[in-house]
Order: C-alpha cells, then sequence, then structure tokens
C-alpha cells in the first residue's frame, strides 16, 4: 500500500495509517456512533492501525492492534480502515453491518430537489386549506 | 374532498421521493490506483452486491493514477478508495479535498503492506 500519499490526503481530518500491521484478529467494543450501530464484533486478517489527532474520532475501544477504524470530526465524512479483507469476509461477524453503515454515513445524497419542491407545495396547499376552512 | 385527496397524493409523492433520496447513493469505487486485482466482479462481488442491497450504486473508476478529477467526482456522494498500491497525484488530493469540502464522503481503506494481495 501506499502510506505517504494516503497520510498527506487524510492529514487535514486527523487521520492516518500507520506502519505497524496488525494480525489476524477479533475486534470488539466501539464507541456509540453512526458508522458502529449495531455493530458488535468484526474480523480483521492483516491491514494497517489507524491514528487519530485533533478532533478525529477512533471508533474502538481497546488500543494497540484493534486501532482500526476512525472517523474525522464533523462536518466532514472521512472514514479510515485498517483492513480491507475485512470486506472481501463480510459474511464474517458483524462485518456487513460495518459496510453498509458506512455506505449510509458516507455516501448522504444531497436532498432531492423534486423533494423538496413538491413538499413545499403541499405545505402551502396545507396552509391554505386551513385558512379557507 | 378533492382537495384533500390531491394534498394526500402530493404529500405521498413527496415522502416518497425524500425515503428514496435517503437510501441511495452513488460511490466511486476507485480502482485506478490498485495493481492486484481487487474488483467489483472479482474478490469485492459479495460486497458490491451487499451496498447494492442496501440501495447503494458503485462505481468503478478504472485506469491509472490521474484518474480522480472533478469530472470523475461530478454527481458521486462518495468516493472510496481502496487498497491504494500507487500514490494519488497531488491534483488528486486536491481533488478529493475539495469534494470533502463540498460534502463528498471518502472511505479510505488499505489492506496489505508493501504490495502484497489481500487475502
Amino acid at each position: 500500500m501506499d502510506l505517504p500519499t494516503s497520510n498527506a490526503l487524510l492529514a487535514p481530518y486527523g487521520l492516518s495509517f500507520d506502519e505497524s500491521m496488525t494480525a489476524a484478529s477479533t475486534v470488539s467494543r466501539f464507541y456509540p456512533h453512526p458508522i458502529t450501530a449495531g455493530v458488535n464484533t468484526i474480523e480483521t486478517i492483516f491491514g494497517a492501525t489507524v491514528g487519530v489527532s485533533g478532533s478525529a474520532i477512533d471508533l474502538t475501544v481497546a488500543g494497540g492492534t484493534s486501532d482500526i477504524l476512525a472517523v474525522s470530526a464533523a462536518p466532514y465524512r472521512v472514514v479510515a480502515f485498517g483492513d480491507t479483507n475485512t470486506f472481501t469476509g463480510i459474511a464474517a461477524a458483524d462485518n456487513a453491518k460495518l459496510a453498509i453503515n458506512i455506505a449510509n454515513f458516507t455516501a448522504v445524497p444531497e436532498p432531492s430537489v423534486a423533494g423538496l419542491v413538491i413538499v413545499a407545495i403541499a405545505a402551502r396547499f396545507s396552509v391554505r386549506r386551513r385558512k379557507s376552512a | 374532498m378533492r382537495r384533500k385527496v390531491g394534498g394526500c397524493f402530493i404529500l405521498l409523492i413527496a415522502i416518497s421521493l425524500c425515503c428514496r433520496s435517503a437510501l441511495a447513493g452513488r460511490i466511486l469505487w476507485d480502482d485506478s490506483h490498485d495493481t492486484d486485482g481487487d474488483e467489483l466482479t472479482g474478490n469485492y462481488a459479495a460486497f458490491a452486491t451487499l451496498m447494492a442491497s442496501a440501495g447503494q450504486t458503485l462505481v468503478e473508476l478504472n485506469g491509472s493514477p490521474g484518474a480522480i478529477t472533478p469530472q470523475a467526482l461530478n454527481g458521486m456522494n462518495a468516493v472510496y478508495l481502496w487498497d491504494t498500491e500507487l500514490a494519488f497525484t497531488n491534483s488528486e488530493i486536491t481533488a478529493l479535498h475539495n469534494f470533502v469540502a463540498a460534502g463528498g464522503g471518502m472511505f479510505v481503506a488499505v489492506g496489505c503492506r508493501h504490495g502484497s494481495a489481500d487475502q
């Protein structure tokens, strides 16, 4: 993996990858966050540990090689994870749940313009009905 | 009565559109910095299926370093940078920082060391 430019990319968000390689393990206990909601245990094979600085959040409770998941502080939606192998083995533990949570957290679409326009029309329609009643 | 039905119909359409918007996202999957064959149709096929079932659309970006541009990121809600073995260019880093600053999500995952393949 190319760590220097990955870390240059992540630096503004207080995230970094460390050279230390993690061993295959089970990681449990996570800090409450939309990314870890419903995630009790994940399985890893090997990768890198994730470091945090500033306001970034280490989402794992245990230290050492369990430091594998972290997220930037709001308003940014940047997630760093130290083992892609976790997502080739999505049937294991809560790996799939973690993958879905990360997708839902990072890929939040902009509100639908059409939806907002129709809500506005519906609200106006409702107000007119109340006035005429 | 007709107005009441019309109002309910409009509200139903609005709720439907908003719910769909909340569920569906477009994710750019970067494969332009990968050298060991991490493909959505290969070892990440199950992952791609999982994302589709969760309402997320993965769009694979092939090519070589330099492929991540504002144009490539246009219309995406998030970018996944996956097991990058090749360095990002300065212009790619700038494009990604601008994307995040504009509200885009970014997921960076590494998986192995010194070029050894994912398991």
